[in-house]
């Protein structure tokens, strides 16, 4: 009943005002390019937090994920869910198995973050190259294009996949938080990004633990590919546009805390939204690094400013 | 013959912007995604100068280099807060402005349509308009290039960039600050990036800003990584085998698409496994 | 070793011998085309009209016809070496390119080389050159036909959303001038960056200036989310385009729209083409088949002693001479520019198919 009033209230208002709807539009807009964001972000701040470098092959999990759910779906006809599953598995095996062959070994050597993030490029490279040679580098749909289904929400309107999103989103958002603050894995977790040699000390085994890190990071990303795949469609370079969002998001709310990239991928989206409406749609991706430069050069804590999770 | 000279003239670009990388990735340290920037500025120096100003290809070098320098100076000061990730996140971010700004600043730049009918440089009074004669241009600034970063790197000012690479420290023990060592290098790398940008619109005859792009930084990088990190003459074999790899395998007869991917690949297992095998790349003296 | 050396020397002029056999002297068509990446599908497009057209020659040409093809990814670098390839190391006669972006590239190559160039390009500067021609229906073609059908359709407010792309603003640049004086009101003029994925923003602005169409000119898959995005937002108000809807891999999504198209082929070139290779022809593939008859055209008719080609100057002013050839995109004169002109054509998706738009009742504009 309260949903119906207001939204009634809300038409009543756009009848009065076509900005407002404009403005309600955008910010449902953002809702949904925030839940991409969000998600990307607090699935590298995982990883990140265990091994303290920016993993560019991050992005291209997405898209294993979404090739995957392809694959499944179009070769094999497995049901819906069952292809979901598989993608978001073989996703995240691809994120172990980078961990185990080279990540893990680089680490043991005492690495740099700068080779560790010149070798995600060489990863990515890989990964993409591999998928285009499987599946050609032509961009492809999930989802039937012509097969549209939309809801009203007051005066904006939103898909039946965009709310999957948003709820994806929201879901990863309470399954991250819950993961790090209430169970022993989580503290673990905490503890190994607190301080790895210490951890090691009291027994922690880190390089089981930042497995699963790699490996839940990268099947939320699979997850995220699938999703945006179902949205618009899939192609072997889809990752690094993810990621760089993803990061971008995850430092301008904080780069280690899961409240924050979520917090991030929101104000980020939220400021392309508007400045999209402001200056033109060609404007995203400068806006998006412009914000980057002013966070890191006027608050590089990020929004929440959180040092520890 | 006259493709051979293509792929020479290529090489020749490629090179510059390799040695110039080099000096701030290999000798300094500084893993920058910023070079794409500085490569396109020069380029559309050159391209709108000759054509809108009616300058002579010399003299936009010039422009474009004291440009591109003054630019560097700006994003190197703001670069000179950030350490190792940010730093290559927050340089990247240039990467994206700038191509954003050729691409949509449309009354100066032209947009996504670029610029065309960009002039060959004359040299008295002769226009160098024959491959060969460019070819003969471009590898005489490669050569110059690669002479002032053999020449920076021996000098005294290159010994202290590498002792602030290994230990900023130490380096201030020494007497050496750092942060104007750093800003100055990646000023003068900046200022050669430009000079293969103008090489590269005076060549094609055409500039539009989908070059000048974050992959096309990265390509610059395996380059680097795969030459040899703080060699020069490493960055140069790098930059051969980079440009000489695609297209060679134009003759291999694998289908174009497989080809393009195999291209890719093939630059991609190198970087992950010289890591492993040679962090230094093939003729490298030193490991990021 | 000298064995060796003998077997390698007779492998070799086995290699060659058939060459000698050759009686017609050899005219190489070379195409720099994308093999790879997002458009590939057009280079395939045209290989095989290339090839069509070579199959369709009559027997009794003085020369032999030969086709190379060579990638360049739709991008202005490997363009100029693809074409430096095609030229130097294939010793190609004549290139052809497609893309204003490639086009421009090739064209100064060919004309340093005095090899003939055809582009399949929007932009004119493609034809500058004494060696340089362009076989597509001009921005200005299409421009003008889109303003005439919106006036004779009654429309009065367009949204338009552009890919920032060169074939596209020439188009935009163009359509702007003629919207002059007609009485329709540009509601919305925004440029868009290829690769763009998420279009709703955009889409919103432009809903709410009430426009009673929305004119979209984007490449494939921009085109395809974008209108699936504006289908979306609920809006049900008509959507129309400049020749994208013909390059849609989607064609269901524009069931029923009207849009302008570039010069519309002979039903004997679609039926051909798709009895041969099993699908329609893509983007530039007419006029590639075009190019392949006006370059026999050029070469049979200039003057040549017997048994050697002909020089590229007296092909030059041949192909200067064409007038009223019998093309399949309909009658083809080449102007002084080395412009061929052909007229624009406007059509409707019908059964997800596009048809000529004559036959179909007009649709009437719709209030929001």
């Amino acid at each position: 009943m309260t949903f119906y009033s207001f939204s009634g209230m809300l038409q009543c208002l756009c009848k009065r005002d076509k900005g407002m709807e404009l403005f309600l539009q955008i910010l449902i807009n953002s809702v949904i390019v925030a839940s991409i964001y969000g998600v990307m972000a607090m699935s590298f701040t995982l990883a990140y937090r265990g091994t303290r470098f920016f993993n560019m092959a991050h992005g291209a999990m997405g898209a294993v994920g979404g090739y995957m759910f392809f694959f499944l779906h179009q070769n094999l006809s497995w049901p819906f869910l069952a292809c979901v599953f598989g993608g978001v598995v073989a996703a995240g095996l691809t994120g172990l198995l980078t961990d185990r062959l080279v990540f893990m070994p680089q680490r043991k050597r005492g690495a740099s973050g700068a080779v560790l993030l010149v070798v995600s490029l060489g990863i990515l490279a890989v990964i993409e190259a591999v998928i285009a040679m499987i599946f050609s580098s032509s961009f492809q749909p999930l989802a039937p294009m012509g097969e549209i289904t939309s809801y009203q929400i007051g005066p904006a309107r939103i898909s039946e996949i965009q709310t999957w999103m948003v709820m994806t989103n929201l879901l990863v958002f309470a399954g991250m938080l819950f993961l790090l603050y209430e169970t022993k894995f989580g503290r673990l977790l905490r503890a190994i990004s607190d301080d790895q040699e210490v951890a090691r000390i009291l027994g922690i085994r880190t390089n089981l633990l930042i497995g699963w890190m790699f490996f839940i990071s990268a099947a939320l990303a699979g997850l995220m590919g699938i999703l945006v795949g179902l949205d618009t469609g899939v192609e072997p370079t889809m990752g690094f546009y993810l990621l760089l969002k993803g990061v971008i998001a995850a430092i301008i709310g904080g780069i280690s805390g899961v409240p924050g990239a979520f917090v991030g991928g929101f104000f980020l989206a939220f400021s392309e939204n508007l400045g999209v409406w402001a200056l033109g749609g060609a404007w995203r991706d400068a806006i998006a690094f412009i914000l980057l430069l002013g966070f890191l050069l006027f608050r590089p804590q990020g929004i929440l400013g959180s040092r520890e999770g | 013959m006259e493709y051979l000279i293509n792929i020479s003239i290529l090489f020749s670009i490629y090179g510059i912007l390799a040695v110039s990388l080099n000096l701030v990735m290999g000798y300094t340290g500084l893993v920058s995604l910023a070079h794409a920037a500085f490569y396109g500025i020069g380029a559309y120096a050159t391209a709108l100068l000759m054509t809108k100003v009616g300058l002579g290809f010399f003299e936009t070098i010039l422009c474009g280099m004291l440009l591109t320098g003054l630019a560097a100076l700006a994003i190197g000061t703001v670069l000179s807060r950030f350490r190792d990730d940010y730093y290559i996140i927050a340089s990247a971010g240039f990467t994206v402005i700038v191509f954003n700004i050729l691409m949509n600043w449309r009354e100066v730049t032209g947009g996504a349509v670029g610029v065309f009918g960009v002039p060959r440089p004359m040299i008295a009074g002769t226009v160098l308009t024959s491959n060969l004669s460019f070819l003969g241009l471009s590898l005489v600034f490669l050569a110059v290039v690669a002479g002032a970063g053999t020449l920076i790197v021996r000098s005294s000012f290159g010994r202290a960039l590498k002792i602030i690479r290994e230990d900023e420290d130490v380096a201030l023990v020494f007497g050496y600050r750092p942060l104007h060592y750093k800003l100055a290098i990646f000023v003068i790398s900046a200022m050669m990036a430009s000079v293969a940008g103008s090489l590269l619109a005076s060549y094609l005859m055409f500039v539009d800003p989908s070059t000048f792009t974050l992959n096309e930084n990265v390509f610059v990088i395996a380059m680097i990584v795969l030459g040899g990190l703080a060699d020069i003459r490493g960055a140069l074999l790098g930059a051969a085998l980079l440009i000489g790899l695609p297209e060679a395998l134009r003759f291999t007869g694998f289908p174009d698409d497989i080809a393009a991917q195999m291209q890719k690949l093939t630059y991609g297992l190198l970087l992950i496994v010289l890591i492993f095998i040679r962090p230094q790349g093939i003729l490298g003296k030193f490991r990021i | 070793m000298k064995a060796f050396i003998a077997a390698c020397v007779l492998a070799l002029s086995l290699f060659v011998s058939p060459a000698f056999a050759q009686e017609k002297p050899v005219v190489k068509i070379g195409a720099s085309v994308p093999l790879t990446g997002s458009n590939a599908h057009i280079g395939e497009g045209i290989k095989n009209a290339l090839d069509l057209a070579l199959a369709s020659l009559p027997a009794d040409t003085k020369y032999t016809y030969k086709i190379m093809m060579e990638d360049d990814g739709l991008e202005a670098k490997k363009a100029a070496s693809a074409a430096n390839k095609l030229i130097s190391v294939d010793k190609a006669d004549a290139v052809i390119s497609v893309s204003s972006g490639t086009g421009n590239v090739v064209s100064p190559i060919a004309e340093q080389n005095k090899i003939v160039h055809f582009g399949i390009a929007s932009a004119a500067s493609v034809a500058e050159g004494t060696y340089n021609f362009n076989h597509w229906t001009a921005p200005e073609e299409e421009a003008r036909a889109m303003a005439a059908e919106l006036q004779k359709r009654g429309f009065k407010k367009v949204a338009a959303l552009f890919m920032n792309q060169q074939g596209v603003l020439a188009i935009r640049d163009s359509f702007k001038t003629h919207l002059e004086g007609t009485g329709i009101e540009l509601t919305t003029d925004e440029v868009i960056n290829p690769g763009e994925k998420d279009f709703r923003s955009a889409i919103a602005k432009a809903k709410s200036t009430n426009p009673d169409i929305y004119l979209v000119i984007f490449f494939t898959p921009e085109l395809e989310i974008l209108v699936k995005q504006i289908r979306e937002a609920g809006i049900t108000t008509p959507v129309t385009s400049i020749e994208a809807f013909s390059l849609s891999n989607e064609p269901a999504l524009y069931e029923g729209l009207w849009y302008v198209d570039s010069a519309e082929a002979k039903g004997s070139f679609y039926t051909d083409f798709e009895k041969k290779f099993g699908k329609a022809p893509a983007f530039g593939a007419p006029n590639a088949y075009d190019i392949v008859n006006l370059i026999v055209k050029g070469y049979e008719t200039a003057p040549a002693p017997p048994g050697v080609k002909p020089s590229m100057e007296n092909v030059v002013s041949a192909l200067h001479q064409v007038k009223d050839f019998n093309g399949v995109l309909g009658p083809l004169s080449i102007d002084d520019k080395g412009m061929v002109f052909s007229a624009a054509a406007v059509k409707i998706i019908k059964d997800g198919k596009p048809v000529l738009a004559g036959t179909v009742e007009k649709a009437s504009p719709s209030a929001h």
